[in-house]
């Protein structure tokens, strides 16, 4: 325990800028790391990380330093692409509509599904500390969702990777398909409602 | 055969099979005439499938939707009006953030109550492609071979089991289930090459006929909202210095210039009268690789990267056919 709250301290005092009012920024985030805030204040603490860049910066460092000092596996989620993979694998769980048909599973998937559920976790805090300058898009909207959110929220602020995403193609290959023996918006049904978030573009 | 595993789905059958009621003497004279049970029996199956196109148009109804894939089970509330011209409708999601989605015609405002905004989305086909109806069932007959399978009641309802198998993997197979007595659609199951479904929408709560056009409003007034425009500009893919080729069958419905993720797309929709797939050329903005998107019940997706283009396939067929459509995409010379 001791150990692991040096490592937040060690991330806190290398925080880019270390002027007063930073470092107690950095102290309250590694704070918060450990879930040793009080709800107040570590709603306005989350409020802050969606405004404020250097505040965002920090909460990523401290989470990269706390997690490579843990393991060097763990650490590696923070390297490009791997969130994104594992969030497609994840959205790519079972389609049939009867898993018990599905053929069974690898030994290695299973193994990554627990892991996979906490990195869904870690991408919707690196969410929270979007930037401002996104508070015009629409995107925005799903990004403030409160933290008791849902799993299908939880989901959508993954699409804050900039990398394609089949979820916004979906969005607009749905306004122009034509469903030829249903109700003409039928394909509307098959997005969720997060999905209506890009539709600003 | 499908095994109905998830609790969730077999409450959501008992709670169709319970709610579910018909004004069956309204349907069928809006349907164009009550036919008789031998009449319906002697129908052939694609006549089934222009029956089912009729009625989706020309009938008034309002119900439940219910639409499952994996364990993902979404209800809407549909409203669906004709008015001799056009239809209207509206669909009202149930789950998430509230939303409502009205349409008129190929007209669509998607309501987003948060944000008081309404994003307005219209359908206009290109006129360099004129005559590009929907594929006709004569010329869908060409890919898939469509069979009548049985009769079961669902929801109450007297239904007509159709299937549609298609003649080679690179599409989907459907199961469907036809109200005899008003042609509705009330169940359908998209399949994939083991006979698995990918996905199933289902009615709950049907009913046909004698709908009141005030169930079309929306549920809150929109003064005041803001009204965003999803501008699509007609566009000819050959001018642009694109060929695209489609599996057999698909015909081009629009090939449009539209935003996508704060930029700008070229999307060229193809469908072959049952399943659909769009094919969008941007600018790239990064290096990356060529990769398939992942599977979502029956939508596959493949990302190809082409010099300082990204190529992206998105539609309801097989992952290798999303996979060929975007490596077929050709620059040509301008």
């Amino acid at each position: 325990m001791n150990s692991e709250r040096s490592d937040h301290d060690h991330g806190g005092t290398a925080a880019p800028r270390s002027g007063g009012e930073e470092e107690g920024c950095g102290q309250r985030l590694s704070c918060l790391l450990d879930g040793e805030l009080e709800p107040g204040e570590c709603r306005s603490l989350i409020e802050r990380l969606r405004s404020d860049e250097e505040a965002c910066r920090t909460w990523v460092l401290l989470n990269c330093v706390g997690d490579a000092m843990r393991s060097a596996e763990v650490a590696s989620w923070h390297s490009n692409g791997f969130v994104a993979r594992v969030s497609a694998a994840l959205a790519g769980e079972p389609t049939a509509l009867a898993p018990s048909a599905l053929p069974p599973r690898s030994a290695g998937r299973r193994w990554l599904l627990p892991g996979a559920g906490a990195v869904a976790a870690a991408v919707v805090l690196v969410a929270v500390g979007l930037p401002s300058r996104q508070a015009t898009s629409p995107e925005a909207v799903a990004v403030s969702a409160p933290p008791a959110a849902t799993l299908a929220s939880v989901r959508a602020p993954v699409q804050i990777d900039r990398s394609p995403k089949l979820e916004r193609y979906l969005a607009a290959h749905r306004e122009l398909s034509e469903p030829a023996l249903m109700p003409n918006s039928t394909p509307y049904v098959r997005t969720s409602g997060a999905v209506l978030q890009q539709e600003g573009r | 055969m499908l095994r109905l595993a998830s609790p969730t789905w077999r409450w959501l059958c008992s709670a169709i099979l319970l709610s579910a009621f018909l004004s069956s003497t309204q349907a069928q004279e809006r349907a164009g005439g009550a036919a008789s049970a031998d009449a319906i029996d002697a129908r052939r199956p694609e006549q089934w499938l222009q029956i089912i196109q009729q009625a989706a148009r020309r009938l008034d109804y309002a119900g439940t939707m219910v639409y499952q894939q994996g364990t993902d089970v979404r209800m809407s509330r549909v409203v669906h009006v004709f008015d001799g011209k056009v239809s209207h409708e509206r669909l009202q999601p149930m789950e998430g953030r509230p939303r409502e989605f009205i349409r008129r015609a190929d007209e669509v405002k998607c309501l987003i109550p948060e944000a008081r905004r309404v994003v307005v989305e219209r359908k206009s086909r290109a006129e360099s492609f004129p005559g590009f109806a929907a594929a006709g069932t004569a010329e869908l007959l060409q890919h898939y071979s469509v069979r009548i399978v049985g009769r079961e009641r669902v929801g109450g309802l007297d239904c007509q089991v159709l299937e549609i198998q298609p003649h080679e993997g690179d599409r989907y197979g459907y199961r469907l289930w036809v109200d005899r007595a008003s042609g509705l659609l009330i169940r359908s199951q998209t399949l994939n090459e083991r006979g698995e479904a990918l996905e199933q929408m289902a009615f709950a709560d049907l009913r046909i006929g004698g709908i009141d056009r005030d169930q079309l409003k929306p549920s809150w007034s929109t003064d005041g909202w803001k009204v965003d425009e999803v501008t699509h500009r007609p566009i000819d893919l050959r001018e642009q210095g694109w060929r695209l080729l489609a599996p057999s069958g698909f015909r081009p419905l629009y090939a449009v210039r539209r935003p996508l993720a704060g930029g700008q797309a070229l999307q060229a929709v193809y469908s072959d009268g049952l399943a659909s797939l769009s094919v969008f050329i941007e600018p790239a903005t990064a290096a990356g690789s060529s990769e398939a998107l992942p599977q979502r019940g029956p939508i596959n997706g493949y990302v190809r990267r082409m010099d300082d283009s990204i190529v992206t396939v998105v539609g309801e067929v097989p992952a290798d056919t999303a996979r060929t459509v975007a490596q077929a995409v050709e620059r040509i010379g301008r």
